[in-house]
């Protein structure tokens, strides 16, 4: 059956397209289901939801294969709902320092997607392991007295690694955009 | 403004940010802040570091990684991401990476799916799947890896067939050169007796010669015929023979991820282990068996009697609770054998 057919089967509701369709959401969903098993249905639910919405949009332009398509559509449904569990572990921070990290839409740039983000990932890679772990830690809300105690540094010198590994950021920064500006 | 007051209020600003300082020193860096210009810059740079290194890959860039091998990953709408700056950040990025593999898993698992649809028809029926062989894992293309399904399927019937008629045409050829010969006898006796009754008019014993002629002509075609059978059988039973995994025999309520070497086994792990049972062909004898985790035994489970069931040696395995997901390679040192298999939660 042509892609366009079992799309138009699906929509109407055929059995047998539902069936076809609904068997490669469920394989492509199941390498998540370790991860959002505790929700698992919803999930699937959600992931059909997603599919029948994009499909009935004519949202699916036929450049790669329908089952293509529709891995890509339960990725990122699962990948949200794993980072939006994720992010709900994470202690609430002030809004803006964490949002558009993860809610992404199909067909369209991640929001928030711009030069900056871009410039953020390299930077982040040119951080060393230390400084990443800190603010990890800081992100997951954890306090001064907290971290001290799991890393064995005491609060002051913690406090003042922080301070460094923030002010080692702005200097990657700076340097990578002051390159960006040489080269262009 | 006090500069050590400044000092201290910007070491506390991570921690003002995430709410974890206490009442008190929240409203201290609070007062500062409401005085200081400088420190609310600082506070700006502080939720610029919290973006920064709360950065991950958009899911979009995670599948436009495992889809292609692009260069410029296309995370639509017209934003790429370089392919570069992605493996940067998969170098230190413990949840992306796990997400790259779940998603790599999930395209695995589609690409598999025809095959796997038509596998799983059969198992329901007979419970008793083909294992295929052992293979070297390796990134192939989904007809690659289909073509490799069809491959060893084929062996196997090629191998399973060609095995039952070699031996039964050996059976019917050696009956054949036993007639063949016991006319042959004939046929001579009858000329000698022709010869001897010597008829006038006739040459003597013509007709037995030439009847003679084509039942020799048969026989050593038959004989040649015969000789390639019984050579193909000693071949076959010799392949026979080498130690090496049949069968995947899956308990009640296990379901079988496809065709791929490595997911061969899709396991029920619950809270108190899990249970792998593999037909072996070869083995026979009690064998030091030990399972292997990215090249790390994990499990040795010293050395193991195989019991045979319906004529085919049975290995089960008794995981352990605690035992993780994922792949795993069986490995029995003595007998030279090594299957891997993915151990992953069954329905």
């Amino acid at each position: 059956m042509r892609d366009d057919q079992l799309i138009e089967r699906y929509l109407r509701g055929d059995s047998e397209a539902v069936a076809v369709v609904d068997e490669w959401l469920r394989r492509a969903a199941s390498s998540y289901r370790r991860r959002l098993r505790e929700h698992w249905d919803d999930v699937l639910q959600d992931v059909r939801l997603e599919v029948t919405r994009l499909l009935r949009q004519g949202k699916f332009r036929g450049e790669s294969s329908l089952k293509t398509y529709l891995w890509r559509v339960t990725g990122h449904t699962c990948l949200d709902r794993l980072r939006a569990r994720q992010r709900s572990r994470v202690v609430e921070l002030d809004s803006d320092l964490t949002e558009g990290d993860h809610a992404e839409e199909m067909a369209a740039p991640p929001r928030g997607w711009n030069a900056e983000r871009d410039l953020l990932l390299r930077v982040l890679a040119r951080m060393d392991e230390d400084c990443r772990r800190l603010w990890g830690m800081l992100i997951e809300g954890r306090s001064y007295r907290e971290m001290s105690a799991e890393t064995g540094v005491s609060e002051g010198a913690l406090r003042v690694r922080v301070l460094r590994c923030r002010k080692r950021a702005t200097e990657v920064r700076d340097d990578l955009l002051a390159g960006e500006t040489t080269s262009g | 403004m006090n500069e050590s007051t400044c000092q201290r209020t910007r070491e506390l600003l991570p921690w003002y940010l995430n709410r974890s300082l206490d009442e008190a020193e929240r409203q201290e860096v609070e007062r500062h802040l409401e005085a200081c210009a400088g420190c609310r810059a600082e506070l700006e740079a502080v939720r610029w570091s919290y973006r920064l290194y709360a950065q991950h890959l958009p899911a979009a860039a995670v599948l436009a990684y495992v889809a292609g091998d692009d260069p410029r990953l296309d995370l639509g709408g017209g934003a790429r991401l370089d392919r570069a700056t992605a493996d940067e950040h998969l170098a230190f990025c413990d949840p992306c990476r796990e997400e790259v593999a779940m998603a790599r898993e999930s395209l695995e698992a589609l690409e598999r799916e025809s095959a796997a649809a038509a596998d799983l028809a059969s198992a329901d029926r007979t419970n008793v799947v083909p294992f295929a062989p052992p293979r070297e894992r390796s990134a192939a293309l989904p007809w690659g890896r289909r073509l490799a399904v069809a491959a060893s399927i084929l062996f196997a019937v090629v191998a399973t067939g060609g095995w039952l008629t070699a031996s039964q045409r050996a059976s019917e050829h050696a009956d054949t050169v036993a007639e063949l010969e016991r006319r042959l006898e004939a046929a001579e006796a009858a000329a000698r007796a022709d010869e001897a009754a010597s008829q006038p008019g006739k040459e003597p014993g013509a007709d037995v010669a030439a009847e003679l002629e084509t039942l020799a002509a048969e026989l050593e075609r038959l004989r040649r015929e015969a000789d390639q059978g019984e050579r193909k059988l000693a071949l076959l039973e010799q392949r026979f023979q080498q130690p090496s995994v049949s069968t995947a025999v899956v308990p009640p309520g296990v379901t079988r991820s496809g065709d791929a070497p490595d997911a061969a086994l899709v396991v029920p792990l619950g809270a108190d282990g899990a249970t792998v049972a593999i037909s072996l062909r070869g083995v026979t004898a009690p064998q030091p068996v030990r399972l292997v985790r990215e090249g790390r035994t994990v499990h040795d489970f010293g050395t193991v009697e195989v019991p045979v069931e319906d004529g085919l040696p049975l290995l089960t395995l008794r995981l352990p609770p605690g035992s993780q997901l994922g792949h795993y390679v069986l490995e029995l040192p003595e007998a030279d054998l090594r299957q891997p298999f993915q151990l992953v939660a069954g329905d």
